[in-house]
């Protein structure tokens, strides 16, 4: 009952305890333990990356400027600019039919991560949290790298022990980056046990006075888990251990800035996904931006592309060395697309299309190699198998066995959901 | 970025969030299991209350079933109002087609085409046509998604009908509260009048000591219990001086009490109570609580662009909270000061500052990014009504901005009545980082040290009489260039229109004066008489005077002397000193020159600090740091600035410069020299936020599903739900009282008055249930923020209406705490009977006491005291009060703008999202919503603090050092005077941290853990005394991280 006063119990475990049963087994089989997102913001290209819109007919229009080729046993069409990503093409679930209600890189953003375009409300990792509790007695359940704003990794309303714990904020360096507390050196380790024995004996005469009192026994059992943390997450952080060679599959310390494209260390983040996925953290967000192209799109694309293909072909290779990939969702994507370039027509920029974009999945439950929906021949618009966020948010929650219409938290007058008041649907076509 | 603001607008104001979520169409709220297992997940966490659930499905005498009524709240309202309202119902500015889909009636007798619904029959149904697309097409832009064209034709299946609430005025009109039925009596209690209710009768007559101790044990016999035994006074003190301050007693202070407990209770508790409501540190306990309703923060928070702009007045308006805490100042007006202060009248300069910097409560509040929105001001309003409305009669009405309130009587009508007086009111919350992008900018309120504004715009009374020696004085100071300007001038280039004459010098429009410096130096003066004829609004800058600068670049590179004009109206006829648009700089000053009056200037900038003294004061108008941004040029030019903007109409007289700074006492001579009266003083004048009427109020058009789209004005008022709900033989005044908003006003001071009435049924049941939180860890609502349908019910309704009518006789907050905390009830032990444990493990019936955790602040000002560090005298400014920027921009900077401090942590820097350290870890409130209660977890990071933060490290050593240091072996005696034991020193720390002595088997393991720190150290630590020190300091620290100190029984 100790965990109880923490954050170890998710909502399904509450139900299952609270005797719900029939609640309980409403919910779907989980496919996947936790879910990495890879998190490309600015709105990446999806007619130059994963959505290929060769010319048809004999005039110029709008579609790919740069070559695709098809990969492995599925056939998939790959940018070029994706040759590592490419080489894990029979991995990926491409879902070529996205769209969203805005092209404000704000709002659209926001309701990627929450589900909710202005309004403040708990991100999709905190839900995720929520509803699973946490699956490492060591380590927060939802950690955000690299993240941009607090956002995209607030609990909001939902308890604060389901918000995301953020490790580099605001485009700080990532190599630096920590948990706030997670050590100190005014005293040894040995010196800390003692401390806390101290400590602990302490609370332990308080409580017996206060017999049955389970806050009291719950911050006893929660010194303790800190005290795991000072050296779990630390090690975590600390890529020492990682061999010359990983570091170089991953690209880490890689920092290119050109045009739009930020040095964020992209390479460290995935890596350091790798390893908090293994630690067991249910949900983990890596970043990087901006793939907002107006200028110099050519260019910029292939910095942006450059920067993120090998270190995210690394952590799938990773993933699937170890067996993670089976029980481990990873999401790819960002708050919207773009455009597709006439070539030919001079022009090098793009904006924002939130009407046909792409995300692709890989891991846990979904089918490998697929190609999900489409859009129309000039990659405008989606027009077939129409995917919106919230069908995506209903989509991962489904995959780590949650629904989202049951997934509810009561707040201010009313029950809220990820998805929203409106109708969600589930993509049961790419689930495998 | 590029902003895609109009194919935002449609799908902002859908109002996504508010439609309550459902799962199973059938039913239209959670079932009560669902329910109670989402709460329990919650009541583990935050130890809410699990409460009634109230079934709410036949609130309506309606004849639609509870199935069919909820297929239409959830399924097809939500669509018509997002989809087709906004040309299709009676708030619509034209009727599409002439096609109402807002009543039955309205669909049935349908447009020009025809009626739009043939009932079960959706083939025949126009609407289904139209939504299918057959034909018509609707809605034009977009066709609806398959599934709510399917939930369309469901609901013509089962007949296609309006429940009648909401009929027939559709999203704008008055939700119909039956006032008949008598569970919406139940559900809507506290929109009802409070009872007067008599004291129950009890057994135990000799129990109580306050009539409230009534009410509870009538309930605690009622379930055949018994109260717990009293505390005892060591407890008692302590939970008194943590609730009442915020701070511990000292071990001293808690053996006394206990003395003196024991030879005469009731005065004892009586005199410390007296105490401790008398003393400052109530106000900044209470006040804080205070902060936490109104949101209270120093910086906006993230726009939604990760933008986060400075706040650098808002501590002005926590200082008058504590203030208003401390003084008592009565509920009614504490509210009305928020809410008008402004309007309100004053009697000297300082209370009206008060009244000003009250309304801060309305300018507070976080705000999205002007670029996020459209309808940023209507944003504006929204904070404004939801903050007043759940903080005063903790009713949401924030729904009711896109569509009638689902659940609460509450109609859009309702809305837009406050929103007309909130949009007829000008928030004035400053700078907002000076950043493009962010909320944009307003004024502020200035405070001055002045009441009678009458001496303020005396024009000077300065004329050109200068006495014959005026212009030799002048040059005894070795001027570059003195033109007295009678006649042309020699050193100086002249274009444009100028004439010269004995009385009234150089008259100039549209002209220019230039010269140039022999070198570039960046220090430099100029001094010379001028005046205005342009009025101070006339133009957006009245007149520039002078441009020390490269004359004609675009980029204005150097130093511009300006009058304010109707650009930004809080510069309006105030000297300014401009450095050009790449550095952008631009300071005034706070005298208003008034057009027509000769005044005389003297500028001198020495390197970096810019000084501009106006008609002779020794203050001068500025005084400044300004980057000198001319280069390498030596040009200046006046009269005009140096690309010809803004040129003065006016005259001119004894122009000089120099070559270097001129001290403060040169510029006195300039003035002196002239004969002429010297100027008013500059005004003091300090900024805060806050708010006031605009020139023009106006009611407020409905704004169709809260977007950019306006039906029909309603009138400015409050909330109707009231009269609705009143039956015929209310005697209350409060339903009758008649409060028409005066035309040529906001109608702020109006709804403070509605607000406070003494019979307005929530305001006092709200307050004094904030206040017993306060005091017993959870509300006789367990709700604070929400007295409506979905928020708890009261454990004790009786008992809230009772104090409630008791505060409404005098508002007085210390009056309240001081009865609830003088009763039997609140000093009540937490042990209590297994029995009672197990049948009420809540703690509804108030048969003991709760056990509560120091909140954030109490848990580091406790830290301090015991270490000795705190300064308990108020905390002065704020860290931010002189940062007019975003925070955390550029990207990659975090947040360093939070100073170290000993001061208590109601006086830190509020920053949202960027919290101070010390306090984040333990449930600090955001400040983005209210937040009448905070929750209290229990987090490893909580925990992490507690063994590695800086803050404790540092407490814990500063415990140590403070106290007399033990020999390094036990037969030193070199140091006299401090020949004290290791035993006694662990008893002083224990009674300096926990109150107490320790036992002894506590002594003796504390001496044992000291000493096993000190082997564990001995390795890497040489240098004994610093073992030592180290080893005292983990135990310092031990005692500060242990849950005796952060728990209050």
């Amino acid at each position: 009952m100790l965990q109880s006063a923490s954050c170890g119990f998710g909502f399904l475990a509450m139900q299952a305890l609270s005797g719900q049963r029939a609640a309980a087994q409403n919910a779907v089989a989980a496919r996947a333990k936790r879910v990495i997102f890879l998190c490309m913001s600015g709105g990446p290209a999806q007619l130059d990356t994963f959505d290929y819109k060769p010319q048809v007919g004999k005039k110029p229009h709008a579609g790919s400027v740069v070559d695709f080729k098809r990969h492995g046993q599925s056939g998939m069409w790959v940018s070029d600019l994706m040759p590592e990503t490419a080489k894990h093409a029979d991995r990926l679930c491409v879902i070529n039919g996205m769209h969203a209600d805005t092209g404000n890189h704000a709002q659209s953003f926001l309701q990627l991560h929450t589900g909710e375009k202005l309004r403040k409300r708990p991100s999709m990792g905190s839900w995720i949290n929520y509803g699973l509790g946490s699956e490492n007695e060591n380590l927060p359940g939802f950690i955000s790298l690299n993240a941009a704003k607090h956002s995209v990794y607030s609990s909001e309303f939902l308890p604060s022990s389901f918000a995301g714990t953020p490790i580099g904020v605001n485009g700080e360096n990532m190599s630096l980056a920590t948990i706030r507390n997670i050590a100190s050196d005014h005293l040894p380790p040995s010196a800390k046990r003692e401390q806390l024995d101290f400590i602990q004996s302490m609370n332990r005469n308080h409580l017996a006075q206060r017999a049955g009192d389970a806050k009291l026994e719950g911050v006893i059992e929660m010194m303790e888990l800190a005290f795991r943390m000072q050296s779990t997450a630390p090690e975590l952080l600390d890529l020492s251990n990682e061999t010359a060679q990983t570091l170089q599959r991953y690209r880490v310390g890689k920092k290119l800035s050109v045009g739009t494209c930020r040095p964020t260390d992209f390479g460290r983040q995935c890596l350091l996904a790798r390893r908090f996925a293994e630690a067991g953290v249910r949900f983990i967000e890596v970043n990087h931006g901006s793939w907002d192209q107006h200028k110099d799109h050519r260019r910029d694309l292939k910095a942006n592309c450059e920067t993120t293909d090998a270190p995210i072909a690394a952590l799938l290779e990773d993933l699937a060395a170890r067996g993670l990939l089976d029980d481990t969702l990873v999401v790819w994507g960002g708050e919207f697309g773009r455009p597709g370039l006439t070539p030919g027509d001079g022009k090098n920029e793009t904006g924002h299309n939130a009407r046909g974009f792409t995300f692709w999945m890989a891991g846990g439950g979904v089918k490998s190699g697929y190609v999900h929906g489409r859009t129309d021949e000039t990659g405008a618009r989606a027009v077939e198998g129409k995917v919106h966020f919230r069908d995506l948010h209903a989509t991962i929650l489904n995959l780590v066995g949650l629904q989202h219409d049951q997934l509810t938290f009561h707040h201010e007058g009313r029950d809220h959901r990820l998805t929203g008041p409106e109708e969600a649907r589930v993509v049961q076509e790419i689930l495998a | 970025m590029r902003w895609d603001v109009d194919r935002f607008e449609k799908s902002l104001h859908r109002c996504n969030g508010c439609a309550s979520i459902v799962g199973p169409a059938s039913r239209p709220y959670l079932s009560p299991a669902k329910n109670a297992v989402s709460r329990l997940a919650r009541s583990l966490i935050v130890c809410a209350a699990c409460f009634l659930f109230v079934n709410a499905n036949s609130a309506h005498g309606e004849t639609l079933s509870a199935k069919d009524r909820a297929f239409f709240e959830n399924k097809i309202r939500p669509a018509l109002v997002q989809h087709c309202y906004e040309c299709h119902s009676a708030g619509a500015e034209s009727i599409g087609g002439n096609l109402l889909l807002d009543s039955s009636d309205g669909i049935l007798q349908g447009g020009q085409t025809g009626p739009a619904l043939v009932a079960k029959k959706p083939g025949e149904s126009l609407i289904i046509q139209a939504l299918r697309y057959h034909g018509v097409e609707m809605p034009p832009d977009d066709p609806l998604n398959e599934t709510i064209v399917n939930d369309f034709v469901s609901w013509v299946q089962r007949g296609g009908q309006f429940p009648k609430s909401i009929e027939p005025n559709g999203p704008a009109g008055i939700a119909s509260v039956a006032k008949e039925s008598p569970l919406d009596r139940e559900a809507f209690w506290s929109f009802l009048r409070r009872r007067d209710v008599p004291t129950p009768m009890i057994d135990d007559t000799n129990w109580p000591r306050d009539p409230l101790d009534q009410f509870v044990l009538a309930r605690i016999e009622g379930a055949k219990f018994t109260p717990a035994r009293d505390a005892d006074p060591a407890t008692l003190i302590r939970r008194l001086y943590v609730d009442l301050v915020g701070l511990q007693p000292t071990a001293e202070e808690t053996e006394d009490f206990v003395a003196d407990f024991q030879i005469d209770q009731p005065k004892t508790v009586e005199r410390l109570v007296d105490q401790l409501l008398a003393s400052s540190q109530f106000g900044e306990r209470w006040g804080r609580h205070w902060l936490d309703v109104a949101r209270y923060a120093e910086s906006n928070g993230d726009d939604g662009l990760g933008r986060n702009a400075s706040f650098p007045h808002a501590w002005r308006y926590r200082d008058y909270v504590i203030d208003a805490i401390n003084r008592d100042v009565p509920y009614d007006r504490f509210i009305t000061e928020q809410i008008a202060g402004d309007l309100l009248p004053a009697e000297s300069a300082e209370q009206r500052n008060r009244q000003l910097v009250a309304t801060g409560f309305l300018a507070i509040g976080a705000k999205p990014a002007a670029a996020m929105n459209k309808l940023f001001p209507m944003d504006v309003v929204d904070d404004q009504i939801n903050t007043v409305c759940t903080a005063v009669m903790g009713v949401s009405v924030a729904c009711a901005r896109c569509h009638d309130h689902k659940h609460d009587p509450i109609p859009t009508a309702d809305y837009y009545a406050l929103a007309g007086i909130f949009a007829s009111t000008e928030t004035l919350y400053g700078l907002a980082g000076n950043e493009k992008l962010t909320a944009p900018p307003t004024a502020l309120h200035e405070l001055k040290s002045t009441w009678d504004e009458s001496q303020r715009h005396q024009p000077t009374s300065a004329s050109t009489d200068f006495p014959p020696n005026y212009s030799d004085t002048i040059d005894q100071l070795r001027p570059l260039v003195h033109a007295k300007l009678d006649k042309a001038p020699g050193d100086l280039k002249v274009a444009g229109d100028v004439s010269y004459t004995a009385a009234n010098y150089a008259k100039v429009k549209n002209a220019d004066l230039r010269g140039a410096l022999n070198n570039a130096e960046d220090s430099y003066s100029v001094a010379f008489w001028f005046k205005n004829n342009t009025d101070n609004l006339a133009r957006p800058i009245t007149a520039y005077l002078f441009s020390r600068a490269k004359l004609g670049d675009k980029q204005l590179p150097g130093d511009h002397l300006g009058i304010g004009g109707a650009h930004d109206k809080s510069r309006s006829g105030k000297l300014f000193v401009f450095n050009g648009n790449q550095a952008k700089t631009s300071i005034v000053g706070t005298t208003v020159i008034a057009s027509g009056t000769w005044n005389h200037v003297v500028m001198i900038r020495s390197k970096n600090r810019v000084r501009v003294f106006l008609n002779g004061q020794l203050k001068p108008e500025i005084d400044h740091e300004i980057a000198a941004t001319f280069g390498d040029s030596t040009e200046f030019c006046f009269a005009n600035r140096s690309d010809k903007f803004a040129p003065l109409d006016g005259n001119l007289a004894e122009f000089a410069i120099f070559e270097r700074g001129l001290t403060d006492d040169e510029s006195q001579r300039l003035h002196l020299a002239s004969g002429q009266p010297r100027g008013a003083a500059p005004a003091t004048v300090v900024l805060a936020m806050g708010t006031r009427d605009k020139a023009k109020p106006a009611d407020c058009k409905i704004h169709i599903n809260g977007g950019a789209k306006k039906g029909a004005a309603v009138p400015r008022g409050f909330l109707t739900a009231y009269r609705r709900l009143s039956d015929e033989k209310d005697p209350s005044k409060f339903v009758a009282a008649n409060y028409s908003v005066n035309a040529d006003e906001s109608g702020r001071r109006e709804l403070a008055a509605w607000l406070t009435h003494r019979d307005h049924p929530q305001t006092s049941r709200v307050m004094v249930n904030r206040i017993w939180q306060h005091l017993f860890g959870q509300g006789i609502v367990a709700t604070p923020d929400d007295f409506g349908l979905y928020g708890a019910r009261p454990s004790h309704p009786e008992l809230l209406d009772h104090l409630a009518n008791r505060f409404a006789e005098h508002w007085s907050i210390k009056q309240m705490i001081r009865a609830i905390v003088l009763s039997r009830t609140y000093q009540l032990d937490c042990q209590t009977s297994q029995r009672i444990l197990d049948a009420d493990p809540a703690n509804r019936l108030l048969a003991r006491h709760n056990r509560r955790r120091l909140d954030a602040e109490s848990l580091r000002d406790s830290m301090l005291q015991a270490s000795g560090q705190i300064d308990l005298n108020p905390g002065q400014g704020s860290a931010v009060e002189k940062v007019v920027s975003l925070i955390n921009w550029p990207a990659g900077e975090a947040t360093t703008l939070h100073r170290d401090s000993n001061h208590r942590s109601i006086y830190l820097c509020m920053l949202r999202h960027a919290p101070p350290p010390e306090l984040a870890a333990f449930d600090f409130p955001d400040a983005v919503s209210i937040a009448g209660q905070r929750n209290a977890t229990t987090l490893p990071t909580q925990s992490l603090f507690l063994l590695n933060s800086p803050f404790l490290v540092a407490q814990s050593s500063a415990l140590a050092n403070s106290l007399p240091k033990a020999p390094l072996n036990a037969n030193a005696d070199s140091v006299p005077g401090e020949n004290v034991s290791d035993a006694e020193r662990v008893t002083m720390i224990f009674r300096r941290a926990l109150r107490r002595s320790p036992t002894t088997d506590e002594q003796q393991a504390a001496l044992r853990h000291i000493q096993a720190i000190e082997e564990k150290l001995s390795p890497t630590v040489d240098d004994a005394h610093q073992r030592q020190n180290l080893a005292w300091a983990s135990f310092c620290q031990a005692l500060l991280s242990c849950n005796e100190f952060r728990y209050i029984d």
